[in-house]
């Protein structure tokens, strides 16, 4: 085993130098298999002198990057623990490798270039522990461990419950972010090499770099690595049309290096790709931001998207009010909406955690609109199962709602004195036509017996007195909401119409005249 | 909410249209009226008039005049010799006559003409024609001669009649009426007398109350009444119906004597009731009765509401809150009003709030161990936790919002700290102290005094649940209850001792059974409050201007006091305008969530009709937006459970809401269900016992609740009720919840009762004014009595 030699192979990758996959493969082979020291001092010499030609030669153009991008294979560098048991051997391990490995040429020769090893320690046993206990420090250089190559794939394997659970999460290291995990279990030994195949693959998240972008149409296109080498659609690194990418910026200082902080995920952000030309994908952008990939991508900013595999079920929406003392927002309302139609309907609305359970659907991406009473407050695109939990953070409008449905309140009290007012406007003229001039002055009383324009604005001063809020802009609209009645009662509530009402009994009793004399 | 206020703005001028459409159809009714054909008169409708008849040298004319001046009022026998007749022609009123009275043939008075037709009317069989003539005479011309003559013929004609129609009822009152006025009468010389015709009738009414209906009672009310009546007349059909009655009565003495032997005690009950039902004075029924209530003591409960389900949380529905009490356990139980909320008390144990509100000290204690011996703090804990786990089915979210640590002390003691200060944590307790929810037609005993034993025909036996210690004594008491379909039956089972206890009587009966020298009649301590459900399922009722419409189409004080009450006064019994009890009266602390400022909507049938057209054009706007056609109003399905309570308000809200237009159909639930699982109904008829709104209120108004309401106003005002730290707050966002379920319409209000039941004074031991029937049940005793007068 010529473990050490995998860096070297690693840095060989990284020059742009287009090995051919299966010489690339073979080579890994034949460092590992072979004992020859003179073979690994050639090895080492050349390396060497390319690393010098890399460093000496002047940076490749755009074309020549580009081409690297489409046509350079993945370096996925997989990490293996298995628990120290009597059934999970070294051998069986010598096996997982070796099978990975054959099926990754099978599957996708060209597109991969994979080697496994046993993970090194510390990660080993943190590994081992599980997958929440293998982090990445931040502001760590490129050339930390974990972030060799391309992709990093944790694959753990252990023993629970008398079956065996094969465990691989994926950390693309130009974003630096993890997949979610896959988790597949099975009883029998001899299943798990391929099982294990099954989870690295799965695992495997494909990336794009994000060339364009319309924030007008929201539409966007990206270009997929290794695009060139994929051979079949249904390679892990193929992406095509109705494939989900999440965006990521990667900000770097002038000499290439991630700035401090400088990965962001975009957040609530989604491509949808809906159509192909041979390696870009025009997408469909999806957010909750106004412009949430605004900008042109540059050396210093670099914009991805990794595809995204939601291997979980559902998604804990949770709800927390934006500012420096974040709580749950319980009882606000979530609807659905797919992302081919233009209804939406109701999810649930989330419970006094704040948290809603978000099912997956038969489209992986839904469009969340959370809403609170008439009033939407955000929109959010999400995957649900890719991620076990989501927050996002909001205004709380509780105070808002309270007032909106005082108002509402107002609002029928309103329509409904509006209403009785006419009915009998037309019940006194019917019985003044009828000449039934008792009824129509019964009429007349109990139409002075309403609410008149002064006593409905006093009770609306008065149910809307406390309707506050702290923040300037929420008082506003309340005040907006409030004004809006008070136009609406100058127009409806004319205290002329019992006046006039009157004169036209009095008309028609003088048989002056007047309505239906 | 700006799309709102247009909204608000474009109904404002949508009102006009509507209140000009209903303004047209009140006309277009007042024409339908005037184009109606008169109705042609009868003699009975044409002011009165005489007939004259003339000589043959005046061509035989008979003359239709006004009512002639007779001299004494009579024709006279000999008239003078040129004396005159002056009268006025029907046809020619303006001008006055003289005739001879030579001419004169005969005259006919208005009443002998009127009488002559009903006579033809009562010979050509038109009975009820003739009625009226006859009515008409005795009324106005009650001296006429023949009427007495002819009215005798009528009955006798009628009578036989409605023998051949087989209305017996009916053909004996009138016999007997006949028979009042002339007990010799015949009516032909071959035609059977009174006496004949009355054992006919006697006859066939026995024969139906006995083979027929079953109707033992009533049969020997008549039998006993025609005995005093005519006396040996009727003896023998007398005789035949009571030899009749006693091999009955007879064969159900035998089979419950069978049923003593063989140790079965509820039929050997159900056998001797029969057989006193029958005949109470059947030889050896009375010691053989007293003998089985010896020796297999049960108490008979009278139910309009039988329980399907037993559960004592379940506040919409009576029955299953009814047998729960004595069934099964809850971890901590209502026990009365306090001055600030319910108080409860925890059959496990004693428990205390802490001062501060945050924490909550549950002690079990060796007593209730005792009785429950496999329950420990432990387990006592487990059930705490498994209401604040959203996986468990007794989950309450408010209790896990609130409950922050639970900790055991020690095996008696059982540690909560809350999270926030709360005014009523035990409140959210009212769950079963055992996970497995006692079902009815299980058998698996609960863990309350009595268990159920077995459902037979309409009856469910409870029995002294075996886990509990008692001796022999207490141990065969057996409760029975038997469901009636409708209250009357009901109260005449209570009143013939069939049952010892009526529960939840109908309140119109409330008066008449208070009369009864041998019944107690109590009101039980919490009033129910009645609603009405709408279902959001289409838009009509997703409609808050509907809803509204449907409120003000509704009389409820007439369906209250009328149809409810019978014109009785109750007290509590009244109107309400919001969800929650106002309360028995002013000074009830019950009323602390119920804002008296919120009036009930008054009855508005015009603003109905305007409201109704008013939600029509906002429906149709709202799907002319979403390019679907306006959808038609719907005829709207009421389902209401059985009983007289829920049909006869329900029927009157279907013919009222009619009256406005809005078209409803009843869907009457199956006895003991108060919810149609499919919601397959717009509005569902409700009676609640909100005994602690604070915690009621979300149990009936959160999106879970019985209502399922989805207002987002209703559940923000819910979440601060929740949060309420004080009483005064909690207070504060009950009113508030109040309004805006007011303003919303989001269930319509309709009335609060306060219910009451009867029992027969040999029971004691039931308490005054208890919170449920079985509330004192381990101290009810029953004097064994015989079977009612």
């Amino acid at each position: 085993m010529s473990q050490t030699l995998l860096p070297s192979n690693d840095n060989f990758c990284r020059t742009g130098f287009q090995a051919r996959p299966s010489q690339c493969h073979w080579k890994i082979q034949r460092f590992r298999t072979s004992e020859d020291t003179t073979t690994k001092r050639k090895a080492i010499t050349t390396l060497v002198l390319i690393f010098a030609l890399c460093v000496l030669l002047p940076r490749p153009s755009v074309a020549q990057e580009t081409e690297a991008w489409e046509y350079s294979p993945y370096r996925v560098h997989v990490w293996l623990a298995t628990q120290p048991t009597p059934q999970l051997t070294s051998r069986l391990e010598q096996q997982i490798r070796q099978y990975i490995l054959w099926q990754a040429e099978i599957v996708e020769g060209s597109a991969w270039r994979v080697d496994v090893e046993s993970a090194p320690q510390p990660w080993h046993d943190e590994l081992l522990a599980g997958f929440q206990f293998v982090s990445l420090p931040e502001n760590v250089e490129d050339t930390h461990p974990l972030l060799r190559g391309d992709k990093l794939i944790l694959l753990r394997i252990v023993e629970q419950a008398g079956e065996f659970l094969i465990q691989a999460r994926e950390l693309d290291c130009r974003s630096r972010i993890f997949g979610p995990p896959v988790t597949l279990a099975t009883q029998q030994i001899a299943a798990i090499p391929s099982a294990a195949f099954t989870a690295v693959a799965s695992a495997f998240m494909p990336l794009a770099r994000i060339e364009k972008v319309n924030d007008r149409e929201k539409t966007a296109q990206v270009r997929v690595r290794a695009a060139g080498l994929v051979l079949s659609p249904n390679s892990p690194a193929a992406m095509g049309t109705g494939e989900i990418l999440r965006p990521v910026v990667r900000q770097n200082d002038r000499l290439g290096k991630l700035r401090a902080g400088g990965i962001q995920v975009v957040p609530w952000t989604f491509l949808r790709a809906t159509d192909q030309r041979g390696p870009n994908l025009g997408c469909m952008v999806y957010s909750g931001l106004r412009s949430p990939l605004g900008g042109r991508g540059s050396r210093r900013v670099e914009k991805f998207a990794l595809a995204v595999r939601p291997t979980a079920t559902t998604t804990i929406l949770q709800l927390n009010s934006s500012g420096a003392a974040p709580h749950p927002l319980s009882g606000y309302e979530v609807y659905s909406r797919r992302v081919d139609t233009e209804n939406s309907e109701l999810l649930g609305r989330t419970d006094w955690r704040g948290q809603l359970l978000v099912d997956r659907g038969d489209q992986p991406l839904r469009i969340l609109y959370v809403k609170s009473g008439t009033r939407l407050l955000a929109r959010l695109p999400m995957v649900p199962g890719l991620e076990p939990l989501q927050t996002a953070p909001m205004f709380d409008d509780d105070i808002r709602l309270g007032a909106e449905g005082s108002i509402s309140s107002l609002q029928n009290n309103f329509l409904d004195l509006v209403a009785r007012r006419q009915v009998l406007a037309t019940r006194i003229r019917l019985s003044i036509e009828e000449r039934d001039f008792a009824e129509a002055e019964r009429l007349i009383e109990e139409l002075r017996g309403l609410a008149t324009r002064i006593e409905f604005t006093q009770f609306l001063n008065e149910e809307t007195r406390n309707l506050a809020s702290d923040n300037q802009r929420e008082q506003q609209n309340i005040d907006e909401l409030i004004n809006d009645i008070r136009r609406l009662l100058v127009n409806q509530l004319d205290p002329q119409l019992v006046n006039d009402l009157d004169k036209e009994l009095r008309a028609a009793r003088t048989g002056g005249g007047g309505f239906g004399s | 909410m700006r799309t709102n206020l247009s909204h608000v703005s474009l109904l404002l001028l949508a009102i006009g249209l509507a209140v000009v459409a209903l303004a047209q159809e009140k006309t277009d009714d007042k024409t339908a009226v005037a184009e109606l054909p008169v109705e042609a008169q009868t003699l009975l409708e044409r002011e009165p008039f005489d007939r004259v008849y003339l000589d043959e040298r005046n061509k035989s004319l008979v003359l239709e005049v006004f009512a002639l001046a007779l001299p004494g009022g009579r024709v006279p026998e000999k008239p003078a010799p040129g004396e005159k007749l002056r009268l006025r022609l029907v046809s020619e009123p303006q001008h006055e006559y003289e005739i001879d009275w030579v001419h004169v043939v005969r005259v006919e008075v208005y009443a002998d003409i009127v009488l002559a037709e009903a006579n033809r009317l009562t010979t050509a069989k038109n009975l009820d024609a003739a009625y009226l003539y006859f009515a008409f005479l005795l009324k106005n011309y009650p001296n006429t001669r023949q009427l007495p003559t002819s009215l005798d013929n009528y009955l006798y004609v009628d009578v036989g009649e409605l023998f051949k129609k087989q209305r017996f009822d009916e053909a004996l009152a009138i016999v007997e009426e006949l028979y009042g006025r002339r007990p010799n009468y015949q009516f032909a010389a071959n035609s059977p007398g009174l006496m004949e015709i009355l054992r006919n009738i006697v006859d066939k009414i026995l024969a139906r109350y006995i083979e027929t209906e079953n109707n033992f009672a009533d049969a020997r009310t008549l039998m006993q009444r025609i005995r005093t009546t005519y006396g040996d007349q009727q003896q023998e059909v007398l005789d035949k119906w009571n030899k009749a009655l006693e091999v009955l009565a007879s064969a159900d003495r035998d089979e419950a004597r069978a049923h003593v032997a063989a140790g079965r005690g509820r039929e050997a009950h159900a056998a001797v009731r029969r057989m006193l039902n029958i005949l109470p004075t059947l030889a050896g029924g009375q010691q053989l009765a007293a003998e089985i209530a010896q020796k297999f003591p049960t108490i008979m409960i009278g139910v309009t509401q039988p329980a399907v389900t037993i559960d004592p949380r379940r506040i919409d529905n009576w029955a299953a809150r009814r047998t729960g009490r004595m069934a099964q356990r809850m971890l901590v139980e209502f026990a009365g009003q306090g001055t600030e909320g319910g108080q409860y008390v925890c059959p496990l144990g004693t428990f205390e709030l802490s001062d501060d509100s945050k924490q909550l000290t549950f002690r079990l204690s060796s007593a209730a161990r005792e009785d429950l011996p496999h329950l420990t703090g432990y387990e006592f804990t487990q059930r705490l936790l498994d209401l604040a786990d959203p996986n468990h089915p007794d989950y309450r979210a408010a209790w896990a919002r609130l409950v922050d640590r639970i900790s055991v002390a020690d095996v008696q003691t059982v540690i909560v700290d809350l999270r926030f200060p709360h005014i009523l944590p035990e409140a959210y307790l009212q769950s079963f102290i055992e996970p497995a929810p006692h079902d009815v037609s299980g058998n698996m005993p609960g863990d309350g005094l009595y268990a159920l034993n077995r459902r037979m025909g309409q009856e469910l036996i409870f029995q002294r649940n075996t886990r509990y210690p008692a001796d022999d004594a207490a141990r065969r008491v057996q409760i029975v209850e038997q469901y009636f379909t409708d209250s009357q039956q009901a109260v005449g089972a209570l009143k013939r001792g069939d049952v010892d206890v009526l529960d939840r009587l109908f309140p119109a009966d409330v008066q008449r059974l208070r009369d009864d020298p041998n019944l107690a009649v109590d009101s039980y301590q919490m009033p129910t409050v009645h609603l009405l459900i709408p279902n959001p399922r289409t838009e009509h009722l997703d409609n808050r201007t509907f809803r509204r419409a449907l409120a003000y189409g509704l009389n409820r004080n007439v369906i209250l006091d009328q149809l409810l009450l019978g014109g009785h006064k109750l007290p509590g019994c009244r109107v309400i305008s919001g969800p929650f009890p106002p309360g028995v009266d002013s000074n009830d602390l019950l009323a602390y969530a119920y804002d008296e400022r919120l009036k009930p909507r008054p009855y508005e049938p015009r603003l109905a009709m305007t409201l109704t057209v008013l939600a029509e054009e906002q429906v149709s706007a709202a799907a002319q937006k979403q390019g679907r056609p306006p959808p038609e109003r719907p005829t709207l399905v009421l389902a209401h459970s059985a009983g007289d309570v829920p049909r006869i308000a329900c029927q009157s809200i279907v013919q009222q809401l009619k009256a406005v237009n809005i078209q409803c159909s009843l869907k009457e639930l199956p006895p003991g269900i108060t919810d149609d699982p499919q919601a397959d109904y717009d509005l569902l008829y409700v009676e609640l016992a909100m005994w602690e709104p604070l915690v009621d209120a979300g149990r009936l108004l959160a999106p879970d609740g019985i209502a399922k309401i989805n207002s987002p106003y209703v559940n923000l005002a819910l979440r601060r009720l929740d949060a309420a730290k004080s009483w005064a707050e909690a207070r504060r966002r009950l009113q508030e919840l109040h309004a805006i379920a007011h303003h919303d319409v989001v269930v319509i209000p309709l009335w609060q009762t306060v219910d009451y039941f009867a029992r027969n004074k040999n029971l004691h031991g039931v308490g005054s004014h208890p919170i449920a029937l079985y509330e004192n049940l381990s101290q009810w005793q029953n004097t064994p009595a015989g079977p009612s007068k």
